[in-house]
Order: C-alpha cells, then sequence, then structure tokens
C-alpha cells in the first residue's frame, strides 16, 4: 500500500523533470535577472548571484494563497493533485505572471545592486534559474537531491561558474553542505552575501532619515539551528551599523528562536499557518513594528497570517539595505 | 474502517485520521491554551534554570557518554541485571512484544484485583491499565495528570505532563462527578486535596502496585524512580505485590550512572531538584515481598540495532525536546504516535508501533532543529526524521 500522499511525488517529478516544484520554467525564476545590466549578455560569468529560484517562487505562492488550500488542505485527498498532474506542459513556456509578491521577488536584483555598488561588479545572474533542489532532500528524495545536484553542476559549469554568491538559507545550505558532500565535483566556491556585506560595513553606516524604528529579527532555522556554524550574529552586526534602528530581540531568538511554519504547508497548510500565528505573535511581543528576516519562506509565511495588512512591516534585510541607499540616492 | 488490531485501513487511512485528529485539536480553544501555558512556562523556567546551574550541562554530557556506554553493552548489562536482581529475590522477566507482557501481567495478576499505577509510558506503549481493567481488575493511576486522563477517558499529550492540554475547569467538572463533592475550578489545591483523599483508600486496598522506572542500574540491582507527588511511594510501598515493568534501554551499569541520569532527566524537566528520588532495591526489603521487573523489548533492539536510529534509545524522556517544538505548541501530543509524541515520539513510533502509523507524523516535522538543541543529550531528531523520510519514500520507490 501507498505510504505517502501523491503531492510528494508530484513535487518530487516537478523538480526533476521541469526543475522547479511549481513547474515554472528556469526563465520566469530568474526573471528577476535583468539584461544587459546584471546578466553579461552573451557572455561567460565566473561569478554570480543565485536566488535559488526561491524569491521568484514564494511570490508566486503568496498570490496563490487562496488557491493552495484546496490543494493542499487534507494529504489524504489526492483527486486535485492527480488532476494537476495534467496541467504541468504549461511549464514549457515563460508564463506571463500577473500576479506575484513584487517585493520579495525583487530581493535577488537588489541584492546584486547592493553588491555593484560595493564595488563586486564583476558578479552577475543567469538569466535562466533553476530551482536548488532543497525540498527534494527535505521530503526524503536523497537520491533524487544528488542527481538533482548532478543537473545543477553541470548546469553551472556550463556556464563557465566558479562562484556563486546565495542570498537565502535553503539555497546555502544545499550549495555549500549538501552537493558539495554528496555530488561529485560540485567544487564551486559558495559565499553567503552576508560575508560580503560584513566587509563593507562602512557603506551601511547609514543615517536613516526619519525618526528611530524598532526591529525584531527572526532567524531562520537553518541559519540559527541546522548549521554547525550558525549564522546569527552577522545579520546583527550589519545591523548595528544603520543609526536609528532599535533591535528588540524576542525570548525565543538565536539558537532558540522558532520556525515561521513553513517547512510542513505543503502537506499540512492549516497547522503550517498556526505555527506561523503563533512565532508572529511572539515577535510582536516585543513590541517592534517591523521584523526583519533573511528567507525567502519566513517572509511569505508571516507575510498571509497578518490580521491587517499595515499590522507589520516584514522585511528581507537586503530589501531594508537596500532602501536605504536609494534614500541617500545611490539607486533610482 | 480498521483491521483486526484496531488500525485504520485503505489508502492514506493513517494520513487521513492523523489530518482529521490534529484538526480538531486546532479548533479547540481550551487545548490550545492550556498547551500555550504549558510550554511557554516551561521555556520561560527552563532558560532560567540552566542559566543559574551551567553545571547541568557538564552532567548532561557525561549522561551522554554513560547512555552510549550502556547501550553498546546493553546484552550483558541485561545479563547482569538479571543476577543481580534475582539475588534480591526479584522475578525478572524480559519479554519481547506488547502481547507477551501483556500475557506475563494476566499470569502473574490474575483478576479481581485492585491495583495502584505510578506513571509510565511503557505500560502505556502497551495499553496495561485498560487491559488489566478488561480482565476484571480495579486500576487506579495515582500520578495526578494520569489520573485526570483515565477519569476522562482521554490519552497522555506529554511524556512528563500527561495532562497539560486539560484545562481546571475541566478537572473540576470531572472530578465532582466522580468524588461527589462540589469542586471550585478556581481552587486547585481542594483539587489536589480531593485526589490524594480518593486515592488514599485505593493505595490501603491494593494488591499490587505497578511502577515504571526511570533507570535501572545493573551493577547494584537498584531502581530508580523520579516523582513529585509522593504516589510512587504509596504506591510501590503500601501493596504485598509489586511489579517494575520498562523499556531494556533504560538499563545502565552502575548507581553513580544511574543517579547522574535522574539528575539530568529531572533537571531538564525543569526540576532543579524533584520532588523525590527512590532507589527501590537497595535494602533486603524486596525478599521478603513478590516483586517482579518485567522488561520490555518491544522493537528496541530493532532500534537500536540500527545505526541510522541507536541514538533514540538513550531518550531519557525528560520531555524537553516536545516543549520547544514549535509542532507540539500547536499540536501536542497530536504529533507524534498513540503512545509516544514528538519528532523523538515519532521515531520510537516507527519501532515500537507501525511504520504507517509513524508516517505522518515523520511528514509533519518541520526539522528546524529546536528539538536536538533543546535535548540535554544531543540526540540527533531532526537527521533520524530525514533518515526515516529516505526510508518512507525509497520503499515506495521500490515497489
Amino acid at each position: 500500500m501507498k505510504a505517502f500522499p501523491e503531492i510528494l511525488s508530484f513535487i518530487r517529478d516537478m523538480i526533476m523533470q521541469y526543475h522547479s516544484p511549481l513547474g515554472l520554467s528556469p526563465n520566469t525564476l530568474g526573471s528577476w535577472c535583468q539584461k544587459p545590466n546584471n546578466s553579461l549578455d552573451g557572455k561567460k560569468s565566473k561569478k554570480v548571484l543565485y536566488s535559488g529560484g526561491l524569491h521568484v517562487m514564494m511570490a508566486i505562492i503568496d498570490r496563490l494563497r487562496h488557491v493552495l488550500p484546496l490543494m493542499m488542505k487534507d494529504p489524504s485527498k489526492e483527486g486535485r493533485i492527480k488532476l494537476l498532474r495534467k496541467f504541468t506542459f504549461i511549464n514549457k513556456r515563460t508564463l506571463p505572471m500577473l500576479s506575484w509578491h513584487a517585493k520579495l521577488k525583487e530581493i535577488p536584483r537588489k541584492a546584486l545592486e547592493i553588491l555593484h555598488y560595493l564595488g563586486h561588479e564583476d558578479i552577475t545572474c543567469l538569466p535562466e534559474e533553476p530551482y536548488n533542489g532543497s525540498l527534494l532532500l527535505e521530503l526524503g528524495f536523497k537520491q533524487d537531491a544528488v542527481a538533482y545536484g548532478e543537473f545543477l553542476r553541470d548546469y553551472f559549469k556550463e556556464q563557465n561558474v566558479e562562484e556563486i554568491i546565495v542570498i537565502d538559507p535553503h539555497t546555502f545550505e544545499m550549495l555549500a553542505h549538501f552537493y558539495p558532500q554528496n555530488v561529485k565535483e560540485f567544487d564551486f566556491k559558495v559565499v553567503l552575501i552576508h560575508d560580503l556585506l560584513l566587509r563593507h560595513l562602512d557603506a551601511f553606516r547609514m543615517q536613516k532619515d526619519s525618526s528611530s524604528i524598532r526591529v525584531t529579527y527572526h532567524d531562520p532555522c537553518i541559519y540559527s539551528k541546522r548549521l554547525s556554524n550558525p549564522i546569527i550574529e552577522q545579520p546583527r552586526e550589519i545591523m548595528s551599523q544603520i543609526n536609528g534602528l532599535e533591535l528588540i530581540e524576542a525570548f525565543n531568538h538565536g539558537r532558540r528562536s522558532r520556525c515561521c511554519g513553513g517547512p510542513v504547508e505543503l502537506l499540512f497548510l492549516e497547522l503550517s499557518k498556526e505555527i506561523s500565528r503563533d512565532r508572529l505573535e511572539h515577535l510582536s511581543q516585543t513590541g517592534a513594528r517591523m521584523i526583519m528576516t533573511s528567507c525567502p519562506i519566513c517572509y511569505i509565511s508571516f507575510n498571509r497570517v497578518k490580521k491587517r495588512a499595515d499590522e507589520f512591516i516584514i522585511k528581507d534585510l537586503i530589501e531594508f539595505l537596500h532602501e536605504n541607499l536609494v534614500k541617500r540616492g545611490h539607486f533610482s | 474502517m480498521k483491521n483486526d488490531n484496531n488500525e485504520p485501513r485503505g489508502h492514506l487511512s493513517h494520513w487521513k485520521c492523523y489530518y482529521q485528529t490534529f484538526r480538531k485539536a486546532l479548533e479547540d480553544e481550551a487545548f490550545r491554551e492550556g498547551v500555550s501555558r504549558a510550554t511557554t512556562n516551561y521555556e520561560k523556567g527552563i532558560v532560567s534554570l540552566l542559566a543559574r546551574h551551567p553545571e547541568s550541562e557538564i552532567w548532561a554530557r557525561e549522561v551522554r557518554d554513560i547512555k552510549e556506554r550502556s547501550i553498546q553493552q546493553l546484552s550483558s548489562l541485561l545479563k547482569t541485571a538479571k543476577d543481580t536482581f534475582e539475588d534480591k529475590g526479584v522475578v525478572v522477566i524480559v519479554v519481547k512484544d506488547k502481547i507477551e507482557a501483556l500475557s506475563v501481567f494476566d499470569e502473574i495478576i490474575g483478576s479481581g484485583k485492585v491495583i495502584v499505577k505510578g506513571k509510565s509510558m511503557t505500560t502505556e506503549e502497551i495499553r496495561l491499565r485498560q487491559h488489566l481493567m478488561e480482565r476484571g481488575n480495579e486500576v487506579w493511576e495515582t500520578d495526578l495528570g494520569e489520573f485526570i486522563i483515565q477519569l476522562l477517558n482521554d490519552r497522555p499529550m506529554h511524556v512528563v505532563t500527561p495532562s497539560l492540554h486539560v484545562p481546571r475547569e475541566r478537572v473540576a467538572q470531572v472530578f465532582t462527578k466522580y468524588m461527589a463533592t462540589k469542586l471550585d475550578p478556581r481552587d486547585v489545591n481542594a483539587m489536589v486535596l480531593a485526589a490524594r483523599e480518593f486515592l488514599r483508600e485505593k493505595y490501603y486496598q491494593a494488591d499490587f502496585g505497578i511502577l515504571g522506572a526511570n533507570v535501572i542500574s545493573a551493577n547494584d540491582g537498584v531502581i530508580l524512580s523520579i516523582h513529585n507527588e509522593g504516589n510512587i511511594r504509596f504506591s510501590g510501598v503500601m501493596p504485598d505485590n509489586l511489579i517494575f515493568f520498562t523499556g531494556i534501554e533504560k538499563i545502565v551499569p552502575t548507581f553513580e550512572d544511574a543517579m547522574k541520569v535522574a539528575l539530568v532527566t529531572s533537571r531538564y524537566s525543569k526540576y532543579k531538584v524533584a520532588g523525590y528520588y527512590d532507589v527501590w532495591g537497595a535494602s533486603d526489603d524486596f525478599k521478603s515481598r513478590n516483586v517482579h521487573l518485567i522488561l520490555l523489548d518491544n522493537g528496541r533492539s530493532r532500534m537500536i540495532k540500527d545505526n541510522d536510529f541507536r541514538e533514540a534509545a538513550y531518550c531519557l524522556r525528560c520531555g524537553a525536546c516536545m516543549y520547544t517544538c514549535p509542532v507540539f505548541k500547536i499540536i501536542a501530543g497530536n504529533f507524534g504516535g498513540s503512545t509516544y509524541v514528538g519528532g523523538i515520539g515519532a521515531i520510537w513510533t516507527w519501532f515500537v508501533e507501525t511504520e504507517a502509523t509513524a508516517t505522518p507524523a515523520v511528514f509533519s516535522c518541520l526539522n528546524d532543529g529546536s528539538c536536538k538543541i533543546q535535548c540535554p543529550i544531543d540526540i540527533d531528531i531532526p537527521q533520524m526524521i530525514l533518515k526515516l523520510k529516505e526510508r518512507i519514500v525509497n520503499d515506495q520507490s521500490d515497489r
């Protein structure tokens, strides 16, 4: 007897066949990478900023919030997923995405602009971005994750990539840890954007143009609890440079931070939302108006359970830094 | 639809049951409030306790080492324990599974007896209370939380605080019904007193006491129990006949090892010092009484032999990982199996219940790592959950 719901094999098949859990094309996932400024048009790039397809994917999932409960509420009901399989052919073309969370989708582009501003002009991006493969591992498809890593390795090598800059925890965990340990010749230099930003702290020593803002930081689980060298102090050090930013820590922060609920949304959407609400409630007890994080899954998990649009401002650290540089006239 | 073992049958039936059960919990406001209060109190308390007592972490590292060594040499420890306890007049029986365990209990107890019980997850594992009652015995749980669960015909939601989800109003209601005295839900002390008075009579009437064990020393032939209410002491001393029932993984070599395990277990359950640490078997007392020690395997050997999961057998059952788990904070013991709950419970369920029962629990784990961070002995629950997921999907792919 089958032991697990159809949605798991559906997601596996989509990633293995189309390189995206939603069946989106690599063009769609890489649509944040604009030519000709960011991608080296026609040239092979050695250093790339790779979003793992996560920001675009989560930006679309945010807009599917009314559809998802129909598909993912009760894992034992499989009919709708089986029906969905019949429509997977649409992935073959780049979808004109009329609705997505525009701010989230733009975070990788903003990250690249910041890096260029800081002098890393040799970093470019790939207009076709396959997904990072992390769901395969999280759902138990380890053998498929290894095979997918081989595909990613070949893809990056074809693009002449030597160094990959990543901006989210899931892509970082896969590219910096899982693939190098499990995929032969996955030998790219993988750099987390925090490490680059920390080299330029002076650039962020910025005066905010308005009064102070109270911010609390939500540590993504991979950064704070799953890595043997946790990434807890780095974002705080960057935030500490910003005058007027008052960081208020939640009772559970750093190693004791709590999950946003995102990892179980595929199978248990209602449970996932309750976990998000619980975490958001804890974060709100700090009295902070802004919840900062560094993970697109946490970003969307919190965004969708806010009671009101103006209840909290949820921001990615990169988005915040970019806004401040814009205010200082560095970008248009 | 259920099969002969009263388990759900059909395509994804376990998933359906699991989903329906936790949905009820999601909608039960009193349940959610109780769980939230208990888990928040634990978190605040444990952070403060460990900050005041940094030695706890040093002890915890020692206990990890003790558990590793003990599980490694379990076969010889079992043999030693059998010899030392038998020298003290204890009848030692190792049982391979639930059916064998229940049959041994039937043989020893028979029917028509009064039995007082201490809280024990191992007895929950074989549904001992229910079985003995079906055989015509009068059985009473003496731990207050477990007593509440018994009266409500519910199941424990946590290994240390089984009734953490039951609001005091509901306790007052059920106590009023059973004890024929009107109880005010605001007066917790009065409810505790009422339970004590009710149970006191049962201790005097009891033919048998059944106790679990937090840890057993093989070399010294002693059993340690941790409790807070004095009920275990009463249950163990008052009846003429005493049965200890626990898993084979609870054995360590020496009394010193056992004391360290007991201290770390209670410390990470959020007690600087627990109410009572009872040491059974140190004197000649057992020689004049009818005492049995029943040790249950029921999948534990299979778990220990499997290199990917041996670590799960080190679990002290302090409950720390559950209080801090984001899934547990919402649905409590509905996350896990029918006996063992939380992420560690999902792993245990795989071995001591059925793989099908464990599967939905395995996939409702966030793999966020908070359990591993809270675990005093650093059991890598997230890694084992990932391994189980691999086994589940590979098993499916192979067919």
